[in-house]
């Protein structure tokens, strides 16, 4: 921590001369931007080297990346579908995906507004709750999968999608409720007394009023949950048994070398949720 | 692989007679006996417990309640021109996405194949199925695929959780079945399964930064390729090769030799000569030259070989031996389909299919006969491999004379077989030993 | 009322069953005796499995605590400047910054770690270069060091370090900046007493999201790493899908949590509070 400090605090002392009401200087105006600049970088290395590499020929007789550059060729978008196992993983992390975000999202969601409406007098286990999600984060997901591999066995559950499905809402639960919560610590009840007041009835009160306010904080919640189930690799390999998301696909094919139509999939997820972002910051803006 | 890797195996008779074959494999402990042996006192008391009738069974393996495998009960399936069959990646014939020989099974019997690649490790995939199996349900497999030389498919035998094969069913089996497949040791008289590959765990070597790899083990352990040298993090075959450097025999071998071997090594990994104990993975390794000396499946150095720009990477059986294995299929107890799962397996022993499989593959053939066809091709065969032809870019002969899909004698000769454990406690003190080395930190 | 409750019962129930009661399943598991063939577990309230384990996996256990602690400082030793700039200088150009430090997380973790392994070959795009220009020795390599491994843990968690950190940032009041600086205080101390207290969630929930999954990974160093740098992680996946130890690997899970959490309330003492909820 006294690492941190020292980051951005290494500048050139200023002078206490008059009142430096944070001038702009150096340090502000090149040498961070240049640093985000190379951070950024970094980050998005690997992209680019996966995008280019999906464009690569392949000379070799099994198709495989490698990373001498054969030429370009965009026939692995052409042959995206070749590779039935990897399609069919994929297609099985898009349906677990969408299953578990709404899963997760109604039940977080409930659960948030637990949190958020109700203290210890009138909800007594509040502070459990609170704690079972702590552990809940806190706990590292290798021990989650494990400990659910655990019970499947023990109660001879088979794996296949529905205990994928049970493992991805039980592990998005928290992180859906907390964001959810977060959004509306600074929500206004008094829209939903003078709903009330006016004869509107819970439900009509909930759907009409509370839904539309806390409508951002869901779709965030309801995002971070599907982020976490497409790309949740840890908790699926213990859990996933015949039926094969795509992470634990891919993992498995490194140990052969991986089909080029990898990288497909990878620039099209990545595309996709890059214009998703992109689109949702436009929307922002607009409404702003 | 090329002649002159051939040549480093010391051999001199002529094409060796089936007999020698059975010899070698004849050497392996059966899995009766590991069971019902002393130390496997705990395993016992569980199938007692089951109502297995562990004993009784004439050749090997429990038999299922039910009266299921027996020619009654076959007489009784039907066809549901439909099967699941589970097999390892890259390990069928591949052509735009989809499988010729596969899809000529279907034109032939209206049955369609549901092939799935969920295997890509013997113990991983048999503790995936377990559970269903114990609660006596559908694996979602009529077909897998189990090595010899991993502990599984000994289990599956031993608590009867396979399917014995319909007998009138496996007439391509019986008429085209090499001697290397037909009877083996692990599963006398074929009862529950039918091998689909086998091969060898040698050394692979890149020629062109090892030019002299010798003719022995001794190169996994050379100082000059410290950094390089990959070995094989399942503890059989680490297990397997530290006895070969010591001049032992894997197949008779005590545990004072394992410990031995062990030692050997633990001093390998402490000198800094092995870069990581890999997976299947060791063969991207190979190929980027992150690693030039490995321990090796013989099909994927061949397979990696003819491609040029693979073309240094070549294959060494030492003159201690190489281990054999095979991979075989069998039908998993509780299965939908075992019918259709039959009609499939002895598909798979017509010349025909095998040659498709196999001008991908380039393991070691389970049906001689296939080598013809890659040399003379006929009928939808032909068209197929004309199909494949672009993409696997060599023509079909080569296949056909690879020493590493229908074996010269020197490969026969040169052929070790794995320990088979007698006991769980055996197993366990082989794990003890040689896990370790894989993941110590 | 019974509002509160009903409201958290789904979850509660769903977090019970199928996070809580396998806590408890995972901790009974590591007190039998398991048949590595049938599965079958008996309880024997072995609790020497756990000395056992230990004395088997501790370098590994240790590894992992060393690795993960490594990634976690790096990552915010990276993030803070970043979040920093972002959220006082980035204009309206926030939400592009904000896009681009998500960059890794619209493409597969286990694609992204295969990638670096790419990258970083004993041939590859970078070492293949440098190797062909004389730069570096012909046998130098990343790849199977710890150094790749904790590279990979940084590069892979560094969004989840910089969010948070960004979040924190930019709650603070510029008003309560400006009055420091009304005060007299130099940049310095305005950072060390203004800006670095009310960050301090933020630096907690980056630790959080950093350190406890670092902790548990496995991928990493399996793909990355070699062979004297091998992470708790790898051991306990071995131990249930490869080996069928679950007793072995249960207890070792056991030992990996507790060490989370008192990582995490060991760091939460670092910051001087006093209990983990009120970041949550």
């Amino acid at each position: 921590m006294s690492a941190v400090a020292t980051a951005p605090a290494t500048e050139a002392a200023p002078g206490p001369a008059g009142r430096p009401r944070r001038p702009r200087r150096r340090w502000t105006r090149f040498i961070l931007p240049a640093y985000s600049w190379l951070i950024i970088a970094y980050l998005v290395f690997p992209i680019a080297v996966m995008i280019l590499y999906s464009f690569n020929r392949v000379t070799t007789g099994l198709p495989q990346v490698s990373f001498a550059w054969n030429g370009f060729t965009t026939q692995w978008y052409q042959q995206w579908s070749n590779v039935s196992g990897l399609t069919s993983a994929f297609w099985l992390t898009i349906r677990l995906g969408i299953a578990s975000t709404v899963l997760a999202t109604v039940l977080g969601t409930l659960l948030a507004l637990a949190l958020v409406r109700y203290r210890p007098p009138r909800f007594r286990g509040k502070t459990l709750v609170e704690q079972v999600l702590f552990l809940n984060i806190a706990a590292p997901e290798i021990v989650l999968g494990a400990s659910l591999l655990g019970l499947f066995v023990t109660v001879t559950l088979a794996r296949g999608f529905l205990t994928l499905l049970l493992a991805h809402v039980m592990f998005s639960i928290a992180y859906v409720a907390i964001t959810v919560r977060a959004r509306m610590a600074g929500f206004d009840r008094s829209l939903e007394e003078a709903a009330q007041d006016l004869g509107a009835n819970a439900w009509v009160t909930f759907r009409k009023i509370t839904l539309p306010l806390i409508m951002p904080g869901v779709l965030a919640g309801a995002l971070m949950a599907f982020a976490l189930s497409i790309d949740d690799f840890v908790t699926s390999n213990f859990v996933s048994g015949s039926a094969v998301p795509f992470p634990v696909w891919v993992y498995g094919a490194t140990r052969i070398g991986i089909p080029p139509q990898v990288f497909v999939f990878g620039t099209a997820i990545f595309s996709v949720g890059i214009l998703c972002a992109i689109a949702s910051i436009v929307v922002g803006r607009r409404k702003a | 692989m090329t002649e002159d890797n051939g040549k480093q195996v010391a051999g001199e008779s002529a094409w060796l007679d089936p007999s020698v074959w059975r010899g070698l494999t004849q050497r392996r402990m059966s899995r009766r006996g590991m069971l019902t042996s002393a130390g496997a006192a705990g395993m016992a008391a569980f199938l007692a417990a089951c109502g297995v009738k562990g004993t009784s069974a004439q050749s090997g393996g429990a038999t299922p309640a039910g009266g299921v495998g027996t020619a009654a009960w076959w007489a009784k399936q039907q066809l549901h021109h439909r099967v699941n069959f589970g097999n390892w990646p890259y390990y069928i014939d591949v052509l735009k996405g989809k499988h010729p020989s596969l899809e000529h099974f279907t034109q032939q019997t209206g049955i369609r194949v549901n092939y799935t690649e969920p295997i890509t490790d013997n113990l991983p995939f048999y503790a995936k199925i377990r559970p269903s199996l114990q609660a006596k349900q559908y694996t979602g497999y009529d077909v897998i695929v189990m090595t010899n030389s991993s502990p599984p498919l000994g289990y599956l035998i031993d608590f009867g959780w396979l399917t014995p094969l319909d007998r009138s069913m496996m007439t391509n089996f019986n008429r085209n079945a090499g001697p290397l497949v037909k009877n083996p040791s692990w599963d006398r008289g074929n009862k529950y399964t039918m091998a689909w590959q086998s091969g060898w765990t040698a050394i692979g070597y890149n020629s062109s930064v090892v030019p002299n790899p010798g003719t022995s083990v001794d190169i996994l352990f050379d100082k000059k390729y410290a950094g390089k040298i990959g070995m094989m993090s399942d503890p059989q075959e680490l297990g397997s090769i530290g006895l070969l450097k010591l001049g032992i025999e894997p197949a008779t071998s005590t545990e004072s030799d394992w410990s031995k071997a062990a030692q050997v090594l633990k001093q390998q990994k402490s000198d800094g000569i092995v870069r990581a104990y890999y997976d299947q993975s060791y063969i991207d390794h190979l190929k980027n030259g992150d690693i030039v000396v490995s321990q090796a499946w013989s099909g994927d150095i061949f397979q990696a070989d003819l491609n040029s720009k693979y073309k240094d990477l070549k294959l060494l059986i030492p003159q201690q031996g190489a281990m054999n294995w095979t991979d075989n299929m069998c039908i998993p107890m509780y299965a939908q389909n075992p019918k259709d799962a039959m009609a499939l397996m002895d598909y798979y022993y017509t010349p025909d299919a095998q040659a498709v499989v196999e001008y991908y593959n380039d393991y070691v053939c389970p049906v001689p006969a296939a080598k013809q066809v890659l040399l003379h091709p006929s009928g939808w065969a032909k068209t197929a491999l004309k199909q494949m032809a672009p993409s696997i870019g060599l023509p079909t002969s080569k296949t056909a004379d690879a020493p590493t899909v229908f074996p010269t004698e020197q490969y026969v000769k040169a052929s070790r077989q794995y320990y088979q454990y007698k006991s769980q406690e055996e197993l366990n003190a082989w794990n003890n030993l040689f896990l370790p080395i894989t993941q110590g930190a | 009322m019974l509002a509160p409750y009903l409201l958290s019962l789904p979850a509660g129930l769903w977090l019970l069953i199928l996070f809580l009661i396998p806590l408890v399943v995972m901790l009974s598991l590591s007190l039998q005796t398991c048949n590595f063939g049938t599965g079958a577990c008996v309880m024997t309230w072995h609790w020497a499995e756990f000395g056992q384990q230990l004395s088997l996996y501790h370098t590994q256990l240790l590894t992992s605590v060393w690795f993960a602690g490594a990634a976690t400082v790096i990552d915010l030793l990276i993030s803070f400047p970043i979040a920093y700039w972002i959220a006082f200088y980035g204009g309206n150009k926030k939400n592009f910054f904000l896009l681009m430090l998500l960059v890794p997380f619209f493409v597969s973790f286990v694609i992204r770690t295969v990638v670096w392994q790419f990258i970083l070959s004993d041939n590859g795009v970078i070492l293949g270069g440098l190797k062909h220009a004389h730069l570096l020795p012909q046998n130098f390599h990343v790849l199977a060091t710890g150094y790749a491994v904790v590279a990979g843990l940084a590069y892979n968690y560094l969004p989840f370090t910089a969010l948070p950190l960004y979040v924190a940032i930019e709650r603070i009041d510029r008003r309560v900046l400006d009055a420091a600086y009304d005060l007299y205080a130099t940049r310095r101390q305005a950072f060390a007493r203004v800006i670095l207290p009310l960050t301090i969630p933020g630096l907690f929930a980056a630790f959080l999201l950093t350190f406890v999954p670092a902790l548990g990974d496995y991928i990493n160093q399996q793909v990355l790493g070699g062979t004297s740098n091998t992470m708790i992680g790898t051991v306990i996946q071995n131990a249930f899908l490869t080996n069928l130890d679950y007793a072995g690997g249960s207890a070792l899970s056991a030992v990996l949590l507790a060490v989370a959490l008192l990582g995490i309330f060991a760091y939460a003492r670092l910051l001087g509070s006093r209990t983990i909820e009120e970041y949550l």
